[in-house]
């Protein structure tokens, strides 16, 4: 079980890494923390000539900013798990990275290339995009920011251009009074999930909903906003049966992919199942009524 | 094919290799480094028994590339010692709960077990239990192990007293 | 006390169980498995397999392969001396199926081997692998029982498509079904699963500097040497396997896996050879256990007493017999499990088709049965309106009582003991929250320990004292990480006092060591453990009368313990065995002794379907509480309890980790492992996709070990290795039924598939409800 054979670079900078990512053109691939591209190249899957090792670009860090946080590309899920920043603004960021692989996998994954790969079964693409994250990238044109909706093209595929590095997730402050929630189904815990959601849920000074996000993942090609099925809970209560009725015109109206793995029918009852955790998790638990 | 020069420490003992960059860190650990300790049981970083400590924290040895690691603190389990006993008292631990059964996954264990008790004293069976999902056990049922992990953590936490 | 009572233990056998020398080995680090050895010089093999299940082999081009840098041997059929991995002997005169070790003309399974390549290095062995050029012509394959078993089905091999069928019953079945208040018929289905030992297969191999071609393999069985030998055309004595301690076994290293690669390889290379197969290529290709279709005819009265059962069951072989024959003799034999049956009929069919092969995995074809008979159980008592335990004891087997096959148990039975243990210990059930439903469920079995009694098995060993008085134990037994070395040093202690840090075991060397048979059909502790207590016996018996003399006292009032010997009456005056054993040797008694256990032998005919079968059991019965989420269907275990008679305990932490171990597999292959078949081809082929259970998943396995009855391996202990795996399955069924009313007949039962259950249930009494509303 051999990668085939390839040229190895290490870059210390993404300057570099733009530099050599130009030089060595389609080729090349570049990696972090590699947990989802060596099993890949170990099975030949992927056959890159070049590898590109941008593991040392740059420091780890996650920063507070004016009005956003700003995470590293670098930065791993291990760090996402206990960075004392991400738990007090995107808790559900622990949350997800905490269900991801396993501690080995978590120690050297990192949060910009799990965004770069687009794994549609990926837990943090579906997270980025429920927070309405941006990303920075940097390219032989300079950089530029991509909203994380907007990253995600197909599966594995992204809208970064040739030559574009992705350097920093920014994730905008939540507004007071929003509550955020991860919930998966998976038939092993670290596997990877059959249905996965992420909420965000903000509510007014009278407890009623003034905004709220539901993005699934490991349904489709990408990860898939079905925020507008949720759509009748603005201005109300965020009472039980209302949630219910939110996941349930989730789980009818949304257009799944089918995995192959499990049928259509079972998969929307797990998204319903998968929405509703997600969303009850999100919602004030003074109102959260008795669950089923 | 190139190869590139690259350096280790593996349990605090220099390691220098040639490698070509597509060789994986286990293989290199094993090969060059001489730690069989360090076992290869999927290749796919599900099975946890290439665990190896890289700069302290725990890794596939089987999904990084050495050459990703040129330079780095490398810990196996032959590398868990203890000064004043001739047998790491997790180790002890393990073996007289009959912890291990066939051995395979046993380095892996040992070192994930001892990363977690050095961050948490005190964990509840179900913990630790989290602790250890990335690491399979075909032989145990994992509750020897559990009960090994356990009574270590009881006993240093009367050490500490 | 009853005579079928355990002795009490002696003295020594209190203390805590010493730390064997494998334990420190193993937590250390410092064990070497197969693919930890090297020699000076060695090349790495590697396999090409196919790629079609079903095709003819056009040609074979290895012209590139061998042209490649650092290539040392490309071999396909032509290259194989006697072109035969085995041939399978059932004891009973089935005709056999030649599987090639290579394979020629024609490739039956997704994955078969078709040559094999020597390299300098690994990288290159994989690349050449690449660059041999295989030509196949896809043939019409059949992929199921079903398509193998019509009319007109492409033939696997040449003699159709069923390989054995066997028939065990006695009595009137049809007659007595006639006579029923009730008849459930039922139809149960298993899976294809893997065994998922972490260590992959692996092995080296040289010629050695006798001219020995020489193995050091991770396998149960040395005796494969002399099948080695015949591939080579080589004298038996000139082939010599040294058995590794295995990173696990379980029945997948039973058969030959790497050996006759590795074999070829070094022999036409002269050079060391290591192979070790990827885990991708072990869950392709290497074989599995065999998935069953069993039909139970079940005829009872109105007390759930059993009058009569017809059973047919169908086992999937494969695409070559390997131990089929004997797997499906198994089922068919132990199907009726712990229940008395007067009037019975039992076929099962071992069917060719063209998918991954099937053979020994722990359990070996009477562990689904167990699915099957427990949920008869279940269903007779839930028609009947009786608790399904009543329905249990009012059949259990006993002592004396006739079997299936005709042979009467010749033990004692503690079945409901077990029951009674295990429903002592599971109590109340706490309440459903959250959409969340807790149920609980039971099953019992009884296992064979030792093989067949119509194999007439055997196991050797040697023991002989240095003159330091430390005892040294020779004997071929493999060890897979059960303590199979460390319980020999055990059972040597109990007879001669010797302890664990004085004594040295050499296991595994077929060459060096006396056989002792392999690993498997829980018959190690059974045969290896008998012989070397015999051996044991007969060291003693020749020393006995030295120290006697020595000691001034009757031989039957010495006592021997802690590497000493002394006169009861006065345990000061002790001789040290060193002492003892230097007195022998200058008196001309050699310190030494070989000895070979019988097992006890009987005869079965396959044509009237009676005679005798294994040579004891091991009961038991399990518990387990389970969650299931409705929503999702998923089952979460949170309470295990199993108990097994075990006889005489050797070892209690080894005995306790058969039984958790065992649980875990049964809780894997219950819930969520499933090696899947799509088109001949085996989509399950990678670690991440196979679902066996993690730490997480699994809840404390309890288990009650009891020492009741004794049974006929050393010092009344019964085989431990394969009997808790039996249960599980069946528990848990039981246990999602209590949970949410739903029986599932398929394993396993995943979440998809309890939540189909429910799902179905739910719209059914919905008719059912909107029926009695319009009545």
């Amino acid at each position: 079980m051999y990668a085939a054979p390839f040229d190895y670079v290490r870059v210390g900078s993404w300057a570099d890494g733009v530099d050599a990512l130009v030089r060595h053109g389609e080729v090349a691939r570049v990696i972090a923390g590699g947990q989802s591209l060596a099993p890949m190249m170990a099975m030949q899957l992927v056959v890159p000539e070049v590898l590109i090792d941008v593991g040392r670009a740059a420091p780890r860090e996650v920063r507070r900013a004016d009005d956003h946080v700003s995470i590293g590309a670098l930065v791993t899920h291990g760090q996402l798990i206990s960075s004392p920043v991400i738990a007090e603004y995107f808790p559900v960021l622990a949350e997800a990275a905490a269900v991801i692989g396993n501690v080995r996998v978590r120690s050297r994954g990192t949060i910009g290339g799990s965004l770069a790969h687009a794994d549609p079964s990926a837990e943090l693409p579906c997270v980025a995009v429920a927070l309405g994250a941006r990303v920075a990238v940097v390219g032989p044109d300079g950089g530029r920011e991509i909203p994380a909706s907007e990253l995600f093209v197909s599966h594995f595929e992204t809208s970064l251009r040739p030559g574009e590095l992705l350097t920093d997730v920014l994730v905008p402050l939540p507004v007071s009074g929003t509550r955020t929630a991860f919930a998966e189904f998976s038939r092993r815990p670290g596997d990877y999930a059959l249905v996965e959601a992420a909420a965000t849920l903000a509510v007014d000074e009278d407890g009623a909903v003034s905004d709220v996000h539901l993005v699934l993942g490991a349904v489709g090609a990408v990860p898939l906003d079905v925020s507008s099925f949720c759509a009748d809970l603005v201005g109300r209560v965020p009472h039980d049966a209302e949630l219910r009725q939110a996941a349930e015109s989730v789980a009818r109206g949304a257009e799944l992919e089918a995995s192959g793995q499990v049928s259509m029918t079972y998969i929307r009852e797990l998204v319903e199942v998968v929405s509703i955790r997600a969303l009850r998790a999100s919602s004030p638990s003074a109102m959260r009524g008795s669950e089923k | 094919m190139n190869t590139v020069p690259i350096t280790l420490r593996v349990n605090g003992r220099p390691v220098a290799a040639s490698v070509t960059p597509n060789r994986p860190l286990v293989e290199v650990l094993r090969d060059e480094g001489r730690s069989m300790d360090v076992k290869v049981g999927c290749g796919e970083g599900v099975c946890g028994t290439c665990t190896v400590l890289l700069d302290g924290d725990p890794i596939n040895s089987c999904l990084v590339f050495a050459v990703q690691a040129d330079g780095a603190e490398i810990t196996t389990v032959q590398g868990l010692t203890d000064p004043d006993e001739g047998l790491h008292p997790l180790k002890r631990a393990f073996a007289e709960h009959g912890a291990a059964q066939c051995g395979f996954c046993t380095p892996g264990m040992v070192l994930t077990a001892e990363w977690h008790l050095r961050r948490k004293r005190g964990a509840s069976r179900d913990e630790i239990r989290e602790w250890l999902k990335g690491n399979l056990c075909r032989c145990t049922g994992y509750t020897k192990i559990v009960d090994a992990i356990e009574s270590y953590d009881r006993q240093m936490e009367e050490s500490d007293v | 006390m009853s005579e079928t009572l355990a002795a009490p233990r002696q003295e020594q056998r209190s203390r805590r169980d010493e730390l064997h020398r494998d334990f420190v080995e193993k937590v250390s680090g410092s064990l070497r498995y197969a693919d930890d050895w090297s020699m000076p010089g060695m090349l790495h093999g590697v396999v090409v397999r196919a790629t079609l299940p079903s095709a003819r082999i056009v040609s074979i081009d290895t012209e590139q392969a061998r042209l490649f840098p650092g290539v040392r041997a490309v071999l396909t059929a032509a290259d194989v001396p006697h072109n035969v991995a085995s041939e399978d002997p059932s004891g009973l005169g089935n005709d056999s199926v030649v599987m090639p070790v290579l394979a020629v003309d024609r490739v039956r399974y997704d994955g078969e081997p078709l040559a094999l390549v020597a390299a300098e290095t690994q990288e290159a062995a994989e690349a050449a692998a690449q660059l041999v050029v295989v030509d196949l012509e896809e043939i019409p394959g059949v992929f199921s029982v079903e398509a193998a078993m019509a009319p007109g089905a492409p033939a696997v091999h040449a003699n159709g498509n069923e390989f054995v069928q066997w028939h065990v019953g006695r009595g009137d079945p049809d007659t007595a079904m006639e006579q029923a208040h009730l008849i459930v018929d039922e139809t149960y289905h298993t899976q294809h699963v893997d065994h998922a030992y972490l260590e992959p297969e692996s092995g080296i191999g040289w010629i050695d500097t006798d001219g020995v071609l020489t193995l050091r393999v991770s396998t149960q069985v040395i005796e494969h040497a002399r099948e080695l030998a015949d591939i080579l055309q080589l004298p038996q004595s000139k082939v010599r396997v040294i058995a590794t301690f295995m990173g696990g076994g379980f029945g997948g290293k039973e058969d030959m896996t790497v050996e006759p690669h590795v074999a070829l390889l070094a022999w036409k290379t002269q050079m060391p050879v290591r192979m070790v197969w990827s885990r991708q290529e072990s869950l392709l290709a290497r074989q599995k256990r065999h998935p069953l279709t069993m039909r139970y005819r079940t005829g009872v009265d109105a007390s759930g007493r059993i009058l009569a059962q017809d059973i047919t069951i169908y086992g999937n072989a494969g695409a070559y017999p390997m131990l089929s024959a004997r797997v499906l003799f198994a089922s068919a034999a132990h199907a009726c499990g712990p229940y008395q049956v007067e009037d019975v009929r039992i076929r099962s069919h071992a069917i060719f088709t063209n998918t991954v092969p099937t053979s020994a995995f722990r359990g070996f074809g009477a562990m689904q049965v167990v699915f099957a008979h427990e949920q008869q159980i279940e269903h007779i008592a839930e028609r009947l309106g009786l608790p399904a335990d009543q329905v249990r004891r009012i059949n259990f087997v006993s002592r004396g009582v006739r079997r299936p096959s005709g042979e009467t148990l010749d033990t004692e039975v503690s079945v409901e003991d077990c029951l009674d243990q295990v429903r002592s210990t599971l109590n109340s059930v706490p309440a459903a929250a959250n959409g969340v439903r807790i149920g609980r469920g039971v099953a019992c079995n009884m296992h064979p320990y030792g093989r067949n009694v119509f194999i007439a098995d055997r196991a050797s060993a040697w023991m002989g004292f240095e003159p330091d008085g430390t005892l040294v134990i020779r004997c071929g037994v493999t060890d897979l990480g059960a303590g199979q070395a460390a319980s020999l040093v055990q059972i040597a202690s109990e007879i001669l006092g010797t302890t664990v840090g004085r004594t040295t075991v050499h296991i595994g060397d077929s060459a060096l060591n006396p056989l002792a048979g392999g690993t498997f059909a829980s018959r190690q502790l059974y045969m290896s453990g008998n012989a070397v207590e015999q051996v044991a016996r007969e060291l003693r018996d020749l020393l006995a009368p030295v120290a006697a003399g020595l000691l001034g006292t009757a031989i039957d009032e010495l006592v021997w313990v802690d590497d000493t010997v002394s006169p009861r009456t006065r345990p000061d005056s002790k001789l040290e065995l060193g002492e003892l054993v230097r007195h022998a040797e200058g008196m001309g008694v050699m310190p030494y002794a070989h000895s070979t256990y019988h097992a006890e032998t009987g005869s079965f005919d396959p044509k009237t379907g009676t005679g005798r079968t294994a040579p004891d059991y091991t009961y038991g019965a399990h518990g387990v509480e389970v969650e299931v989420d409705e929503a999702t269907g998923l089952v979460k275990v949170l309470r295990y309890v199993a108990c097994h008679d075990v006889g005489r305990i050797i070892s209690r932490n080894r005995v306790e980790g058969q039984i958790q171990g065992a649980v875990a597999q049964g809780v894997g292959y219950a819930l969520s492992e499933d090696i899947l078949i799509e088109d001949g081809s085996n989509t399950t082929t990678l670690f991440a996709n196979y679902l066996m259970p993690t730490a997480p998943q699994l809840p404390d396995i309890e288990t009650i070990v009891l020492e009741r009855h004794l049974g006929k391996g050393p010092l009344g202990a019964r085989g431990i290795g394969e009997p808790p795996i039996g249960p599980v399955a069946s528990a848990i069924a039981s246990a999602i039924h209590d949970a949410v009313g739903v029986r599932l007949a398929t394993l396993p039962m995943t979440p998809e598939r309890v939540r189909g259950a429910i799902r179905a249930n739910a719209s059914t009494n919905a008719t059912h409800t909107d029926e009695a509303a319009v009545r």
